[in-house]
């Protein structure tokens, strides 16, 4: 019996991946745990590994291509085996080239459907809008335009194209109320990830509000004009896309609001020459000296510790604090475990590691997930300050601006000081305004009093 | 001889406790119901129903009176309260037999005599053959409600009644004040003067049916005032003298004080809930002090276990279709199927004056309290061509929307037949249906109901024939 091989679904968020590189060719023998393939998901480039050992028999998947979580991509079996027959019976993945052009097939379907409106009645429409972009072939896109529904789910259908399977059938296997579903389409919200709680699975309004932290559907390219100025498109990395759905995610659902403090540095910075001279070679950041700063003050403020579930708040007792890591591409958000817990000297080494890695693209899920709240610092550009986008689950960020020299009053007199701005972005469904002013206070309090850090 | 045992026992023959009955019954659990007076409760017997009889037959006569506008001239029209009366009280006994019939069909026990609480799983019944004591797992409170008076008014039945002793009066009053403009004192007040009777309606609050939206309690006083009824809102009633055969009455309007002089006196202030004397301290069940209320959980639960409350005797609104949709969710829930609790925003109020009242969800000034981004459409009857063609074209549909995505937050509805047009923005809201859906469902013409469409179609600034 032959083995399957899929795209693995490797993060949470992660929908599809792009093959990047076969390891073995078709023939080679490989056993279980061999690494088969380099596959990019949407946060990182991991190994697909073998699940099986034998031979690699057929390959579905040429690199290069984009392929959904769960689709086939090769088979592994014994050398003398006859997979032919189990080939007839497999659904074909659904795959798009990934090109420097940007995938082509994608943008050459869609000014097409979007230049002929007219001819496509409005359950076909429907059914256009429920699948991911690039998921419908011109050619059934035709047959739905001549037969409706019917051409969607008639068997013949599927069986001419099997690799279709998946597809969902004209709107026939969403059941969702007229509010929720407008509610989901304004909030780009994938209705293929949201169980409905209504009669027969209905998707109700409340499934909606309570799908804030579900993955959500990237909203379309906006119409182009006739006459467009010369320009080129340039694909989305998975990275640049993950970080487009997730932004959207946190940004239409959650209600932000965000207070800023300044923070004189003075105390901080000689704390910091004195760890440094004491350390030798060790060289601390402010990042570092943040995200300890920070996770002592969480310790106090379990609503920044919470992630808000509908009827209830869940409070983490863990204190797991995410550094934003700006890579070539993208973000990405490293997680220090139990921050609070940890010397200033090991979350050095920790942050170091990670970022490191984060930029070499190796950093694994369990170390960009699962923070409780995080720091983004980007005081190294010369920015005053900013605003964070807060990340789902999490419930607030602290954004961090540079170090300015600026005239401060000591003692009543006027000299010059270092002050820096920091803006904490929070979840206002968990938290109020005073509780951010009270969350800022705590930090400065600790920041200006640094003997806290070295506790 | 032991105790009878049961599934679940109900305490109050109401619409709450005979619906919970029946669900109970078709649902195989053995049900008994306790009851001091005759299944159906108020609502059957001195409430919805009877009075329902009695609106008709003053539709009845109020189109005889207008019979000219069709080109019909009838001469000595005699009207006989007496016989509304009458008529009523067979519609109730047809109603009762038939409830009859459907409790029996289901198996619920009736137990005939007065029920008090000895324990969360037992109630003692006192009855026409001495006590006895029946036990259940389940209790549920269905006690209701009884009407109000006012201190220092003796009610005779007579020329001082309260809803109960009206729909059984069959001399009109020639004159008559009724105090409350709520929906009991507003629906006799309509009937009253269809009849003939000079009548005044007194309210304490700044409008009639002060829980509707604005626009449509003034259309509805509007309306009263060209009736010839005399409404006084905002006004206290003073003291109140019995002199020659008739009544002084002072009223304290906003303005000063007034005198005027009625035959009778009704006294329509609300209805006070049945938590007294029926063993709630025995089992400590948590009441609301000052409105003497049991609390309640939105799935009916009392703070002691197994043991539910429903309809006018809990914290929830007083209304009898209220009731009937909670003792089917509770008794749903105790036979272990998972189901939403009833939505409060979804349960429907009427008022069958004419014109009627009719009104589901948030009204324009609640939904815009609770922070929503209001789309308001109105559109009247004048506008719609069966209105036009039953010569009934006051009053007019009012949907309160959400501006976003089109939610339906409320509907309001004054004119002709809007009670039964309300059901359609009752089955639009628990669909979720937007005004979108509204505006697209075709609905037959011509009809009343089509300016339901026309209304959503109005939300978007497209109602066709306005």
């Amino acid at each position: 019996m032959a083995n399957r091989v899929v795209m693995p679904k490797l993060t949470d968020t992660m929908e599809e991946g792009v093959l990047l590189k076969w390891y073995k060719k078709e023939g080679d023998k490989v056993e279980s745990g061999d690494p088969l393939a380099e596959v990019e998901t949407d946060k990182a480039v991991m190994d697909l590994e073998a699940f099986a050992s034998g031979t690699l028999k057929k390959i579905l998947v040429p690199e290069g291509n984009i392929v959904p979580s769960g689709d086939l991509i090769a088979l592994i079996a014994r050398e003398d085996e006859d997979i032919q027959e189990m080939l007839s019976r497999e659904t074909m993945p659904r795959m798009r080239k990934r090109d420097q052009k940007g995938e082509a097939a994608k943008s050459a379907e869609a000014p097409a459907k979007e230049k002929t409106p007219l001819k496509v009645g409005p359950s076909a429409r429907d059914y256009g809008a429920q699948l991911p972009e690039g998921e419908v072939s011109p050619q059934e896109e035709a047959s739905l335009k001549e037969n409706g529904k019917q051409a969607a789910s008639s068997p013949t259908r599927s069986k001419e194209a099997p690799q279709k399977a998946e597809a969902r059938p004209a709107g026939e296997e969403i059941k969702i109320s007229p509010l929720a579903r407008k509610m989901a389409e304004e909030r780009g919200i994938d209705l293929k990830q949201i169980k409905g709680s209504g009669p027969g699975g209905r998707i109700t309004q409340k499934d909606i509000e309570g799908a804030a932290a579900s993955p959500v559907t990237e909203p379309r390219a906006p119409e182009q004009p006739s006459s467009v100025a010369e320009g080129e498109t340039v694909a989305l990395s998975m990275m640049r896309k993950a970080i487009a759905k997730r932004m959207v995610q946190s940004k239409a659902p959650v209600p932000h609001f965000y207070v800023t403090s300044e923070i004189d540095m003075g105390k901080l910075l000689s704390f910091r020459s004195e760890m440094e001279k004491e350390a030798g070679s060790v060289k601390l950041t402010l990042s570092e000296l943040f995200l300890k700063a920070v996770a002592l003050t969480l310790q106090k403020f379990p609503s920044y510790r919470s992630t808000y579930q509908g009827d209830q708040v869940r409070v983490a007792k863990q204190i797991d604090v995410g550094l934003a890591i700006g890579v070539p591409d993208g973000i990405i958000t490293g997680v220090i475990r139990n921050c609070d817990q940890k010397t200033l000297s090991q979350i050095s080494q920790e942050v170091k590691d990670k970022v490191r890695r984060a930029r070499a693209k190796g950093l694994k899920p369990e170390e960009y997930t699962g923070a409780v709240f995080s720091v983004s610092n980007l005081g190294m550009y010369d920015v005053e300050s900013f605003s964070a986008i807060i990340t789902p689950p999490e419930s607030g960020v602290l954004a961090v601006g540079s170090i300015l020299e600026k005239p401060i009053v000591v003692d009543g007199n006027i000299t010059i000081g270092k002050t820096i701005k920091v803006t904490l972005s929070t979840d206002h469904r968990v938290a109020d305004g005073v509780q951010a002013a009270e969350f800022l206070k705590e930090l400065k309090r600790i920041i200006q009093n640094p003997l806290h850090l070295a506790l | 001889m032991a105790d009878e045992r049961y599934d679940v026992m109900i305490l109050g023959g109401g619409p709450g406790g005979y619906v919970a009955a029946i669900r109970g019954g078709q649902l195989g659990l053995k049900v008994a119901v306790v009851e001091k007076e005759a299944v159906g409760g108020a609502c059957l017997h001195h409430g919805c129903i009877p009075s329902k009889a009695i609106i008709r037959n003053a539709e009845v006569l109020s189109l005889i009176q207008h019979s000219e506008e069709f080109g019909i001239k009838v001469d000595n029209i005699r009207a006989d309260f007496g016989q509304a009366i009458d008529r009523s009280q067979k519609v109730v006994q047809k109603l009762y037999g038939g409830l009859q019939h459907v409790m029996k069909k289901n198996k619920v026990d009736i137990h005939t005599g007065i029920g008090k609480i000895i324990a969360p799983d037992q109630i003692e019944i006192t009855g026409s053959s001495g006590k006895k004591t029946i036990r259940a797992e389940r209790l549920i409170i269905a006690t209701g409600s009884r009407v109000r008076s006012l201190p220092g008014l003796n009610v005779d039945g007579k020329r001082v009644l309260t809803s109960d002793e009206a729909l059984l009066l069959r001399d009109l009053p020639r004159s008559i004040t009724i105090i409350g403009g709520g929906a009991i004192g507003v629906e006799f007040a309509y009937v009253y003067s269809v009849y003939g009777a000079k009548v005044t309606l007194v309210e304490m609050m700044p409008t009639l049916l002060p829980l509707e939206d604005r626009e449509v309690t003034t259309l509805l006083e509007r309306s009263f005032k060209r009736r010839g009824i005399e409404v006084f809102t905002q006004t206290r009633v003073g003291p109140i003298k019995d002199q020659h055969g008739g009544f002084a009455v002072e009223l304290q309007t906003g303005d000063g004080s007034k005198t005027i002089t009625t035959d009778a006196i009704l006294v329509a202030v609300g209805r006070a809930p049945n938590t007294e004397g029926i063993g709630l301290e025995s089992i400590n069940v948590a009441i609301d002090e000052k409105r003497r209320l049991i609390k309640v959980d939105e799935r009916m639960r009392t703070n002691v276990p197994n043991v539910f409350a429903l309809g006018d005797v809990t914290t929830r609104p007083a209304l009898a279709h209220g009731a009937m949709a909670q003792g089917v969710s509770v008794v749903e829930s105790i036979a272990g199927i998972d189901r939403p609790p009833v939505d409060l925003l979804s349960i429907p109020n009427a008022v069958y004056c004419q014109p009627q009242v009719a009104s589901v969800g948030l009204t324009e000034e609640k939904a815009r309290e609770a922070g929503y981004a209001v789309k308001v459409a109105k559109y009247p009857f004048t506008a719609n061509g069966k209105a036009i063609a039953l010569g009934e074209t006051e009053g007019f549909i009012k949907i309160v929307s959400d501006e976003q995505y089109g939610e339906i937050l409320g509907a309001h509805l004054i004119g002709p037949e809007v009670t039964e047009l309300i059901g359609e923005f009752v089955i639009a809201k628990t669909l979720e249906s937007t005004a979108l859906e509204l505006k697209q469902a075709v609905h037959p013409h011509p009809t009343l109901s089509e300016a339901v469409m026309e209304a959503g179609g109005a939300i978007f600034g497209e109602a066709i024939h306005y």
